[in-house]
């Protein structure tokens, strides 16, 4: 796929949704729309401008291939998995517990081997979290399952 | 003004305060030292851990991370032709042809001495000039004030961005954003879609972090880029003695453009440093050894980008008009710890304000002293698995944001965030426009909107002063400006430098010799 492709994929199907988003601002009351209404009916404006010159420049023959070096893809979809995950649970679990488990798995996921490392750098990270959060900031976080497994209560 | 300074002494060098400033000079350079990893970005990540702080101490270590990331671009940049940060672009003509022939570390100490004075010459300059300006901004009405905000954005949405139309729709994107939540003047609700969590608009900080510090851990893990402890030049080391006193010229000059170059909304360090390593090899009797691994080649491009630091806060803290992605999250910064940008920073809340400045100056020389230091450790930060990292940028910032309201819905509108900032980096759509439009937006609509009901809604009333005439005689300028340069440049066929500052692989393969 080439790059101009893209970009003139993304700017109609973002015209499209702008658009819908400047219908939205003209509900508003009258001195609540003036600046919604003006910004959405330029930034559709723009949006289609961007379309038109992407898909102008597909005319002329170009080198702009997307290229995607193996494995991106997947690393990039893997983190944002496990991401996705960690957030989920995190209030259920605690996020220095969720970050135990969070950060080895990620990185064995993504293609890091060296599993000394991966646990050590977890436990470290998820106590040096736990020090700066629960301890010095005293913030209320959700209350950590390490900790209640370790301790019993 | 010296009063306030005096003020502020005490604060800044209480031990909190220091030790905040020092542990964000080291942050800030190992930060840098990492490739794909930004000043914007660390200041991202850690502005959520500074929101229980005292405000000096959070800003101190906020300067420190900025001076110190700055330099630590430095690192990369010498030692395997890889730019830490965008600024680091330049150094890479002189500096790496320097470790080629075993002068890495002669390299690396004209990179940190050049950054610290440039860091401090730009922090003197923060000192000096704002006040004055700030009071020149106190005579600004609504009227001057929207004008203001209108040219900041259009200033960072034209230079910003090779192709001005991106740069403009980014920062519609922001006005959007800025937009959400329940309208100030009227009560009515937009854009909430009623989202409960929406009422109060889109926190700032969840913005900031969203599309500063998500992106580059999503890179991080996709690219991998590992580094490998051979590619660190020539292992042979040859000595051949600093002149210091030969590089004098060279700081005078770069720091002069460093600080003017930050001062100009829409530009940056990037900007500064090839203007300053362009400039030094233009006056140079033998221009021959620029690229080849001059040691002037090295202070130029280090100081002019250190110099960049202090002054692109000049037009943030006294006008509140951030003029880069790095000034805009400071700003962010400032306004969690209730420190509104303006004029006001330089009465109200002057101690803290000047121990800001101040902290701009100390950690400069903080970083002389941490970089000879932490020589070793920050080189070989640079090998640390990015594979490994990121997922630890991901959940440093989860808990960061989660920490400021209690809420998992900032945390899932951050990632949704990260997601469109990665998306925006990928079609080429700058970031810096959004974000100072989600802060400038607002300004300029109460301002608009107070200036039509004292002008009784009578459109002259917006061009009824002389800087309202000025500004947007600005305005216009800088929309025009980039449009003739591009013409200019199609018809001569070279591109200028400020184009090769934004592109990186332009500017090599312009300005470096063949191999």
């Amino acid at each position: 796929m080439r790059q101009a492709t893209l970009e003139t994929s993304v700017a109609l199907a973002a015209a499209v949704l702008s658009g819908c988003g400047l219908w939205h601002a003209l509900s508003f009351t009258r001195d609540s729309a003036y600046l919604p209404t003006a910004v959405m009916s330029l930034l559709t404006l723009l949006l289609l401008v961007w379309g038109i010159r992407s898909a102008w420049s597909l005319r002329q023959a170009g080198s702009d291939t997307l290229r995607f070096a193996p494995g991106h893809a997947r690393r990039f979809l893997t983190l944002l998995a496990t991401s996705v995950a960690m957030i989920a649970i995190a209030p259920r679990l605690g996020f220095a517990t969720t970050f135990l488990l969070f950060v080895p798995v990620s990185g064995w996921l993504l293609g890091y081997r060296q599993g000394k490392w991966l646990v050590t750098t977890a436990i470290l990270f998820s106590l040096l979290i736990y020090l700066i959060f629960q301890i010095v900031l005293d913030r209320p976080l959700p209350p950590e399952l390490a900790l209640r497994l370790v301790t019993g209560s | 003004m010296w009063d306030s300074i005096l003020a502020a002494l005490p604060l800044l060098f209480s031990p909190a305060v220091l030790l905040a400033m020092a542990g964000g000079t080291t942050i800030g350079v190992l930060i840098g030292a990492l490739p794909g990893l930004s000043a914007t970005m660390g200041i991202a990540v850690l502005i959520p851990l500074t929101f229980t702080m005292q405000p000096l101490v959070a800003l101190g270590m906020m300067a420190g991370i900025y001076n110190g990331a700055m330099y630590g671009g430095a690192i990369p940049a010498i030692l395997l032709r890889i730019p830490g940060t965008p600024a680091g672009i330049a150094t890479v003509f002189d500096g790496h042809p320097m470790a080629q022939k075993g002068q890495g570390l002669e390299a690396m100490k004209i990179a940190l001495v050049s950054s610290a004075v440039g860091g401090s010459i730009s922090a003197l300059a923060l000192l000096f000039l704002s006040p004055p300006l700030a009071a020149m901004a106190l005579k600004f009405g609504p009227v001057e004030i929207f004008w203001l905000a209108i040219f900041g954005l259009a200033a960072i949405a034209v230079l910003l961005s090779d192709a001005p139309i991106k740069g403009l729709i980014s920062a519609c994107i922001g006005l959007v954003i800025g937009m959400v939540g329940i309208d100030s003047m009227t009560g009515n609700e937009r854009f909430t879609f009623d989202v409960m969590e929406l009422m109060g608009g889109i926190d700032i900080l969840v913005l900031l972090t969203g599309l500063y510090a998500i992106p580059p851990a999503l890179t991080l893990a996709q690219e991998a880029l590992l580094l490998s402890r051979s590619s660190g030049g020539s292992g042979k080391r040859t000595h051949s003695g600093i002149g210091w006193r030969r590089l004098l010229p060279t700081w005078v000059r770069a720091s002069t453009i460093g600080v003017i170059v930050g001062i100009i909304p829409g530009t940056g360090g990037n900007i500064a440093a090839m203007l300053s390593w362009n400039e030094t090899r233009r006056v140079a009797k033998d221009k021959s050894r620029f690229g080849k691994g001059a040691p002037e080649g090295v202070a130029a491009a280090e100081c002019a980008n250190n110099a960049d630091n202090a002054a692109s806060l000049i037009p943030a803290l006294t006008l509140g008009i951030p003029g880069s992605s790095v000034s805009a999250v400071i700003l962010g910064g400032l306004l969690v710890h209730g420190m509104l940008p303006g004029p006001e920073l330089f009465t109200r809340s002057a101690p803290v304000t000047y121990g800001f400045i101040l902290a701009m100056l100390v950690t400069s020389i903080m970083l002389f002293v941490i970089g000879r230091l932490g020589a070793r450790l920050f080189i070989n930060v640079m090998y640390m698995p990015p594979l490994l990292l990121a997922p630890i940028i991901i959940a440093l910032t989860t808990i960061g944001v989660y920490a400021i309201n209690n809420s998992l819905f900032d945390v899932w509108l951050m990632l949704a965030f990260g997601v469109m900032g990665w998306g925006m980096e990928r079609l080429g759509i700058p970031l810096a426009p959004a974000v100072l439009a989600v802060i400038l937006g607002p300004v300029a609509e109460s301002s608009l909107r107070r200036a039509m009901l004292i002008g009784h809604h009578q459109v002259g009333f917006l061009f009824s002063s002389t800087i309202a005439i000025v500004m947007v005689t600005l305005i216009v300028l800088t929309i025009l400006v980039p449009l003739v340069r591009r013409l200019l440049t199609h018809y001569r066929g070279r591109p200028s430098t400020l184009a090769m500052a934004a592109d990186p692989q332009r500017a090599r393969r312009h300005m470096e010799p063949e191999p």
